[in-house]
């Protein structure tokens, strides 16, 4: 059952489209926990994508946010340790993941 | 004010989290698979439910609060839960009985709490809805059958609503927070919901050849913190391991 997260070191972009782009592709590496075959992405999951300013040291920001399928989604806290796993692997040092619940997931989605 | 919109959203809170737990209750041991599963997934969108609500009263609250200390460190005066959520299982009739007089309740409320001018309380409202609906649905259901089937089930079925028919009137009677929130148009005035809730009840049980009740006295006390001994033994069972090992991390 545990299929391993592919680790990708992305490349340092500083056209932040670019990048956010590169996200969007790690993301579709994180798979739902109890489903592997399906990503985060697929499950719609992951609702946008925002690259935040390098800070002066540095260090590269971004912001995930994320709405659950239903309300009790036991698998909520750990798709969001993998986001945030996979995006420390790949040298983000400021990461924010927001849990938004409206508007509501659906399965048309 | 403040205080006042935490009390509003712990009693939300703690409604779900003591009908999710009873509903949990039933795991392994639902009467057939299908419906053991049924209900196994409702008392997890109530725990979901309990969950959103408390994360937003720790956030409120700030001080170091969170979720899990909001669930598993108050004790029996501080819960604001309705009584009818506190009471035993009993038999199926009862469990179904239970869960359509609750679920009717809080689809008429969460409807409404749509419209608060509180963004997060909206959103869950929003997002538990979807769930509520169903949960309307398989209640409805579930009274019919037992209602307008065998002579034993209907037997049930009338010993379940003169056992919880007098616990529904708690629902509508609103607590001096309640009253507040509506006022300040984060709440739920509670007055509207109640025809919706009686002309809801009244259809369904026409149809399950039931009888309404002549109004008989109702008990309260939950809103405020005055429980039936039941919610003592639940939290004894829920919260034993973070009072036996208090701070304990996986």
């Amino acid at each position: 059952m545990n299929t391993p997260i592919k680790h990708i070191s992305l490349p340092l972009q500083t056209d932040p489209d670019e990048a956010r782009r590169s996200v969007w592709e790690l993301l579709e590496t994180v798979p739902d926990p109890e489903v592997p075959v399906l990503s985060v992405i697929d499950l719609g999951v992951v609702l946008d994508v925002v690259i935040l300013s390098t800070s002066a040291s540095g260090g590269r920001g971004v912001k995930v946010l994320v709405t659950p399928t239903y309300t009790g989604c036991p698998a909520m806290d750990m798709m969001k340790m993998n986001i945030r796993m996979v995006l420390l692997q790949a040298g983000f040092t400021n990461i924010v993941i927001e849990q938004v619940l409206s508007p509501a997931w659906t399965t048309d989605w | 004010m403040k205080q006042n919109k935490i009390d509003y959203i712990l009693q939300l809170a703690d409604n779900a989290l003591i009908i999710g737990h009873r509903n949990s209750e039933w795991c392994g041991h639902g009467p057939v698979l299908e419906q053991d599963i049924a209900i196994s997934n409702i008392a997890l969108d109530h725990i979901g439910q309990a969950r959103n609500f408390y994360q937003y009263a720790a956030e409120l609250q700030g001080n170091g609060a969170t979720e899990d200390s909001l669930a598993y460190l108050r004790d029996v005066v501080e819960f604001r839960n309705c009584l009818i959520t506190e009471l035993p299982n009993g038999d199926w009739a009862h469990t179904i009985l239970r869960q359509f007089f609750f679920s009717v309740y809080q689809y008429f409320l969460y409807q409404q709490l749509q419209a608060s001018n509180d963004a997060q309380l909206a959103a869950i409202a929003e997002k538990a809805l979807k769930e509520v609906t169903y949960h309307v649905r398989w209640s409805s259901e579930w009274v019919i059958r037992l209602g307008d089937g065998t002579p034993e089930s209907k037997r049930r079925m009338l010993k379940a609503i003169e056992e919880l028919w007098g616990y529904t009137g708690e629902l509508y009677q609103p607590a001096g927070y309640e009253k507040q929130a509506a006022q300040d148009g984060y709440g739920v005035d509670l007055t509207g919901i109640q025809q919706a809730f009686d002309r809801k009840i009244t259809a369904v049980f026409e149809e399950a050849t039931l009888p309404i009740p002549a109004n008989t006295f109702m008990h309260t006390g939950g809103k405020e913190g005055r429980h039936t001994e039941h919610l003592g033994y639940i939290l004894t069972e829920m919260q034993f391991l973070q009072r036996a090992y208090p701070g304990a991390k996986w």
